[in-house]
């Protein structure tokens, strides 16, 4: 089915297999390190599931934090007010990103380029002034504190963040495997089709119009969906998730790390994550500093850190 | 006839660019479209495969009305184009390319088996010459591949119909004779195709019929000798007489 065989599926799970080892120890490290992994995981995710529209489909999105936001409200709410488990809310919130991933890709179909990207991020301000704003829904500015952690299962407790943790590593590696294998799929290529020539795909047959529809869908449930553990793990949440300079990180990860390579943003988002946490103290240039990154990354390696570690690995093994 | 056009009228503002052009094509021949730059040829192209909608007059393929149909329903129904500025898919392999066309007409969630659907590709391919570049990307052949791996793309949707836009534009002779060979042998498999292109010599050999436009109209149609000795085509196009060579 979709053109996944049995060998693409093994050939990657492999890697999966070997990122799993490597990452169940790290709550040994102590807390800091783990909560910072999580954070990177949960980022990683958003990241990738934007490279799905930017780098496979080549749909700029600048507000891609908005779905993230959508996932971790409605999970929050649905938590909060009607006390649905947050086992089951996440998915709901994934789900909510994706009906707001409708409301903007189907009427931004036939925008390209600059007036794609002005959308998107007009998009993402609505969604955050909706937060600011609805008042009676979601607290306003203030945010929402007390959100309830994941139900514990028997006596595994997951305010504990070692807990969490292999959570937020199982989520993470299925939710980018299932994405991989996407990209290696059929979808894959006709949205890589899409990407490089519209026309030419419609003329072979490409319903153009019904893929970038899917690639909206999905990138905006997995974007949702990492939301929603996002809200459940720091257990408050407030309008800040949804900014514009919250897209811009994320799109950073996506470009830096090597878009169009899905892993690549998984890379952009653990040596973003980790740029934040060593320059804590000048955190008010962040957005100085990614942007020079961006430039530099796209005038010298368009392949982003992904295409310096494989150029890496191809001198090594010469 | 496999491509009825009637009355077809296309205009872009106060520009006729199409005037009331007619034509029929029937199954197995190649149909030639020629004329001076600006004569509407590469519009009509867009008003039959669907990437402009005609403001009158109607279309059908294979007595099928597809008069502002989608160009992807068209292509899934045999009917299918190249570009006078290619377009490949530069960044994906020249395989990958052609297995776009199949996924897309064959059907993406389930379609031909994966197996079935590479070896498709590699026939076609290898039709085209271009089996040694399966798993090139695109963006690294040169022109004359381009203009072959445009065709063979076009060929995976199993055609019916083929309509190729100055398949032999901007090529040197040797790459164009390769081109043509390749677009003879797309006719001998039973594919119908409509062809406009520039060169002379290359669309009085191929062609069995000839429709000449100017102005948006059809000012001449018939066959290479019959056009090769209209006076009204002279003045417009040839210049001077224009004898075809055996």
């Amino acid at each position: 089915m979709l053109g996944i065989t049995k060998d693409i599926v093994l050939r990657i799970a492999k890697y999966y297999l070997v990122a799993l080892i490597l990452l169940i120890p790290i709550p040994l490290a102590g807390d800091y390190i783990t909560h910072v992994t999580i954070l990177v995981m949960l980022y990683a995710v958003t990241a990738a599931s934007l490279d799905i529209l930017v780098g496979y489909t080549g749909r700029l999105s600048l507000g891609h934090a908005a779905f993230f936001a959508v996932g971790a409200y409605t999970s929050t709410l649905l938590a909060m007010n009607w006390g649905v488990s947050p086992w089951v809310g996440i998915f709901l919130g994934g789900l909510m990103a994706s009906v707001f991933g409708l409301i903007l890709g189907v009427p931004s179909l036939k925008l390209r380029g600059p007036y794609l990207a002005i959308s998107t991020l007009g998009f993402g301000i609505i969604v955050w002034l909706m937060l600011i704003n609805l008042d009676w829904l979601t607290r306003g500015p203030l945010g929402i504190p007390g959100i309830p952690p994941l139900p514990g299962i028997g006596p595994i407790d997951f305010r504990s963040k070692v807990a969490f943790y292999y959570v937020a590593l199982a989520f993470t590696l299925i939710s980018i495997f299932l994405l991989h294998l996407l990209t290696k799929s059929r979808i894959g290529k006709i949205l890589m089709s899409i990407r490089e020539d519209e026309d030419a795909a419609l003329s072979v047959g490409v319903d153009v119009p019904l893929f970038k529809v899917y690639a909206f869908l999905i990138a905006t449930f997995f974007a949702g969906i990492s939301g929603g553990l996002y809200a459940h793990y720091l257990r408050y949440i407030s309008p800040e998730i949804s900014t514009l300079g919250e897209s811009i990180y994320i799109l950073s990860m996506t470009i830096i790390g090597g878009f169009g390579t899905l892993i690549g943003p998984v890379m952009g988002a653990a040596v973003l994550s980790l740029l934040q946490e060593l320059l804590r103290s000048y955190l008010e240039y962040r957005y100085l500093i990614y942007g020079m990154l961006i430039i530099l990354v796209m005038k010298f390696f368009p392949s982003g850190i992904y295409g310096i570690v494989q150029f890496i690995l191809r001198k090594v093994r010469e | 006839m496999i491509l009825e056009v009637d009355k077809v009228v296309k205009r872009f503002g106060g520009l006729v660019a199409v005037d009331n052009v007619s034509f029929s094509v029937s199954e197995g021949e190649i149909f030639g479209i020629i004329g001076p730059n600006g004569a509407g040829k590469t519009t009509l192209f867009n008003v039959i495969t669907g990437f402009y909608k005609p403001d009158s007059g109607s279309i059908r393929f294979l007595g099928e009305d597809i008069t502002g149909m989608k160009p992807n329903k068209l292509a899934k129904l045999g009917l299918t184009r190249t570009w006078q500025i290619v377009k490949p898919f530069l960044g994906m392999s020249v395989l990958d390319n052609l297995l776009v066309s199949i996924y897309a007409t064959k059907g993406v969630i389930y379609g031909m088996s994966e197996g079935e659907a590479v070896r498709r590709a590699e026939e076609i391919l290898e039709f085209a010459g271009l089996l040694h570049r399966r798993d090139v990307l695109a963006e690294a052949l040169p022109h004359g591949e381009r203009k072959r791996l445009e065709i063979a793309r076009a060929l995976a949707t199993e055609p019916k119909l083929l309509m190729l836009d100055e398949p032999a534009g901007g090529l040197t002779p040797t790459e164009m004779d390769e081109v043509m060979e390749v677009v003879r042998k797309v006719r001998e498999s039973g594919v119908t195709v409509v062809i406009i292109e520039h060169n002379m010599r290359v669309i009085m050999n191929v062609c069995e019929r000839i429709m000449v436009l100017n102005f948006g109209r059809k000012i001449a149609e018939g066959s290479p000798e019959e056009i090769s000795r209209n006076e009204e085509v002279i003045k417009a196009y040839l210049g001077e007489r224009f004898h075809v060579r055996s």
